[in-house]
Formats: C-alpha cells, structure tokens, sequence
C-alpha cells in the first residue's frame, strides 16, 4: 500500500507534464520545453509557500498562472514558427530557463529560518505538507485530483471552439485561416494552456519533493513527457496516460527491467514507432458531435 | 580579452566541427537525428575505456571512436530512418528513444558513467604571439574545423560522389534514372556525418583531458543552434556561425563572470530566434518544411 501511495504523485506529475506537452502536440508541433514552464511554476509556488507563508491551493494557482504567462509571452513569437525550427527554440528555450533557474538567488527569513533558492545549491526547506501535517495518503490525492482535473480540462478543451480550431491549424494551417480561423492566435491559446498546466504539475512536484535544483528541469525531463505522448499516441488525452502509466507504473513501479529502464522504455519507443505509430491507444478519433 | 577572443575562436572550431556534421544529417539529408551527439560521446566514451582498459595510446582512443562511432549511426539511421517511415517528425521522436537508450547503456557500461580520462599530448604546448599564450591543441581544434569544413565543401560540390549524395537526397526517384543507388548514397553520408562528429567529440574530448555523459546533450544543443544560426545553404557560413558563437560565448562570460558562458550564449540564440519571425523575409529557411 505505502509503495503505491508512493508513486501515485510521481506518476501524477508526469502525467501532468506529458498533458501539457500532449497540447503542443496536437498543434502539430514538438516542444522539448515544456520543462521550462514546469520548473517556472515549482519556483514560483515554492517561493509563495516557503517565503511568504501561501495556503497550497493559492501557490498552485499562481504557479499555472506563471506557467501560462511565460508560455503566453514567448509564444507571441513561438507560434509564428513551425516545424523543426519550432521544436529547436523550444528545446534552446529549455536550456536557458535551466541556466537561469541555477542563478536564482533569493534569501527571506520566514518563522524566524531564512529560506529561498540559493542559486546553484538548490530550493531545500519546501515544507509545506511537513509543516501542515498532510500524510502521504493526502499528498497522493492531492497530486492525483489535479492529475485528474488536468486530464479533464485537456479532454474538454479539445471539444470545445479553441480546440477544434487547434485541430483545423494542426491538420493544415493555411486551410484554416481561409475559414477565418487566426493560426497564431489559435497556436497561441493552447501553447498558455499548455504552460499552466506545466506550471501547475511544477507547482506540485516542488511541494512533493521539498528540494528543487535546476538539473530538475534537464531536457531530459521535457523529452520524457514527449516520449510518453508518443508512445501513448496523439488520439485522445488517454494517450499520456498510457504512455507515462506504462513508464512510470510498469517499468519504475515494477522495476520489471531493473536498472536498465531507460534502455527498455528508449528502445520501445522506437519500436512502436516501427510498429505501431499510432501508439498504445491507437490513431483512430471519433468525430466531434 | 583578446585571449579570451581566440579562445572562443578554439570553442568556434569545435562547434564548426558539430554543426558540420548537423549540416550533413539536416542541410544534405534532410534528417533530424537527435541522438547524434549521444552516439558521438557514446563513441568516444567506449573508445576512452578500451583504450584506457587495454593500455593504449592516445590515437589510438581516435581510431576505436570511428570504429564503434560509424557502424552505431548507421544502425541508428537505418532504425530512425529506414524503418520509421510514417513521419519526419516519428522519425526524430525514435531517435530520442535511442538518446535514452544509449545514455543508459553507458551508465550501466563498466565505465558505470564515470568520466574518462585521456591523454593530451599537447596539454603543455603554448604558442606565444604578442604577448598572448595559446594552447597549441586549442589551435588544432581550430584548424582541424576550417580544413574539415574546406574538405566537405570541396567534397560535396566538386566530387562526383558528393554530387550523387545531394541529387540522391533531393530526389531518390531521380537519383535512381541516373543510376545512383540512393541507399549507398544514404549510407555514405551517415558514415562522413558520424567520422565528422567522431573527430569533433575525441578533439574536445582530449583538449579536456576527459569526457563523460554530459558531452552527448552539449554537442546535440550546440550542433543544432549552429545549422540554425547557419542556415542549410552553405557550409562557409556554418562555419562563420560557430566561429562568431565561441568567441561571444567566451566574451561575453569574461564580461558578466565564467558561469554566464552557456546563459550567453542561448540568450544570444533565443534573441535571434525570437526575433527572427518578425523580421522575416520572403526567402525559404530551415524549418519551414517538415
């Protein structure tokens, strides 16, 4: 039981991760930065708990809103570029929100301990479920009801306006804009969302592991949540579920392939790409009503 | 400050050498492979090992580099490229498969992921000009990216097999009326590509005196900021692009602290990404096709 209260926040987070990346996706691009807004919003929600003594719910909400206003404003730019050229700025992007999130440095005595990133050293002293008392029981649910309300928000959005405009600039963008359909302000929406909720699943790791350093916010760590939507498949939001439920539960949880997990989950990836690129849910979509 | 210029112009040689070889999968081939610079560290890391485990000298480390270098880019482009066939970009997401993969394969190596140490030959050769001291390997790196750069463009306009490699990129069904087989073609290619990245990575590796499993997402990184700074076009200016990317790295790290290297420098190439949908003209660039 404890080892599955354990990974249930792991496996949320990724989940929330991949679902911010599932959005890129869907708008027909790749971003291996997503782990720049993520680390943007576990700053910031820690920032607001440790230093300054934020309930939890109003640090989340500020680290989706920060996750969207970074998002939002490098997208003025982002969404005007595709293709290859896309997925490299984003993957630079990451890089340089890694360097700057090592130069944070910002002290404030909080309860009478000074408490604060100290640059290269790390975020430590993020107490917040210790200091409030919330057991482990409680810190998975809390982490798998903000997975779940990501999911929900994600599967509602693809059926509303915004996201059948997405799936129209996706399929072929100059088509789209000869219905009146605004590509980039279209791109535009789903990559904020996209980077509140990446703030959002950062804003929850950071209080999960009471320590944060930029090496957290690696590119390995934005490919990963790229892999697990691609392994999954692009079909619906069930896809990044059985994509990081395949890594995060079956080869980490299970430790079915020991210490060679990366080897294993590396080269499935490649070989449902050969086999099978539609993924573990498959390509086929169902037609909006 | 002019030290640290020429410096930079040594850095400018490495990432010539990178983007070189970015030039050839992209620019030639039109492939994004992700997992390059991860088979180049793979590459020079094994070949370090053996030679280190087997009591080998230092060029030796070059020569196990290219042989464990060329056959593993092969086999990744015959996996990434060859058998993933539905999409450009399933293409470049399996080659990120094969990062893992290979990333992980080296931690559980008997190396374990440590670094490992080589031997540099020339670690104690300066060269004095003006008062300024120059590391002779820093100076190698430097020459050995503008003569490789002068043999690939050479090779690649002026050579009937280089002609064949970019005809066969352009148009395989092309390329098979004139006769070219275009999986020998592909083949080629790949295997200059990796020799090129092979060179870069146990150049660097040497000047350094080591490498370790960092090395494989740096030169990834750094090779494609180069093609993108560069464009596809040329190679004098992919050249030229690195060349001006060491020295303001190095400068402008000597300017605001030695920390600040790397934020430079992506600070630098996010600025000029992101400006450049706004300034943009109506010439074709890299990256607007999938």
């Amino acid at each position: 039981m404890s080892e599955i209260v354990a990974i249930i926040p792991m496996f949320s987070i990724s989940l929330v991760l991949a679902l911010s990346c599932y959005l890129v996706l869907k708008s027909g691009e790749i971003s291996f930065g997503q782990q720049a807004f993520f680390g943007a919003g576990a700053y910031i929600g820690a920032i607001l708990t440790a230093m300054f003594d934020w309930p939890l719910v109003a640090a989340l909400t500020a680290s989706a809103v920060a996750g969207a206003a970074v998002a939002g404003t490098l997208g003025f730019s982002l969404c005007r570029i595709s293709g290859f050229r896309f997925t490299l700025v984003t993957l630079v992007l990451g890089e340089f929100a890694k360097e700057v999130f090592a130069k944070i440095e910002w002290r404030h005595v909080t309860n009478g301990h000074a408490v604060g990133p100290e640059g290269p050293l790390g975020f430590s002293g993020i107490e917040y479920y210790y200091t409030h008392a919330i057991q482990h029981q409680t810190q998975a649910l809390i982490a798998a009801c903000t997975a779940v309300a990501c999911l929900v928000a994600v599967w509602i959005y693809g059926w509303t306006g915004p996201g059948r405009r997405l799936a129209a600039v996706a399929s072929d963008a100059t088509l789209a804009a000869s219905v009146a359909i605004n590509p980039v302000r279209t791109r535009l929406q789903a990559f904020a969302m996209a980077g509140a909720v990446a703030g959002l699943g950062g804003g929850l790791f950071a209080h999960q592991a009471t320590y944060i350093e930029a090496s957290n916010f690696s590119l390995m760590v934005g490919v990963h949540a790229v892999a697990y939507t691609l392994l999954g498949g692009l079909a619906s939001v069930l896809g990044p579920v059985a994509g990081t439920a395949f890594d995060v539960l079956f080869l980490e949880g299970l430790r079915v392939v020991g210490a060679y997990r990366m080897v294993a989950f590396g080269s499935l990836i490649v070989v449902m790409l050969i086999l099978r690129p539609g993924g573990l849910i498959g390509t086929r979509t169902r037609a909006a009503p | 400050m002019l030290l640290t210029a020429v410096e930079g112009l040594a850095y400018g040689g490495l990432y010539a050498l990178l983007g070189l070889g970015f030039f050839l999968t992209y620019g030639v081939l039109r492939r994004v492979d992700l997992a390059y610079g991860t088979v180049v560290m793979t590459s020079v890391y094994l070949g370090a090992m053996i030679a280190g485990g087997l009591g080998l000298t230092w060029y030796a480390v070059l020569a196990l580099t290219l042989v464990v270098g060329i056959p593993l880019s092969l086999l990744v482009a015959w996996l990434a490229f060859v058998l993933v066939r539905h999409d450009a970009r399933f293409s470049m997401a399996a080659t990120l498969g094969i990062w893992m993969a290979l990333e992980e394969l080296m931690l559980q190596s008997p190396g374990r992921g440590r670094g490992q140490a080589l031997v540099n030959p020339l670690q104690d050769l300066s060269w004095w000009a003006w008062d300024l001291q120059i590391r002779i390997d820093h100076l190698m790196i430097l020459g050995l990216g503008v003569a490789i750069a002068w043999f690939l463009a050479r090779f690649l306009t002026r050579s009937r097999a280089g002609l064949a490699i970019r005809v066969s990129a352009y148009d395989a069904s092309v390329a098979a009326l004139l006769g070219i087989s275009h999986a020998r073609m592909m083949v080629l290619a790949t295997a200059i590509a990796s020799a090129v990245g092979c060179i870069a990575g146990w150049s660097f590796a040497t000047a350094q005196s080591g490498i370790d499993l960092h090395f494989g997402m740096w030169a990834t990184v750094k090779g494609l900021v180069i093609l993108v700074l560069g464009g596809t076009q040329s190679i004098a200016l992919i050249v030229i692009a690195a060349l001006g990317l060491g020295v303001a790295e190095r400068v402008g790290s000597e300017m605001i602290g030695s920390g600040y290297r790397d934020l430079v420098g992506y600070s630098l190439i996010l600025t000029l990404l992101a400006a450049e949908p706004f300034l943009r003209s109506n010439q074709a660039r890299l990256g607007d096709g999938r």
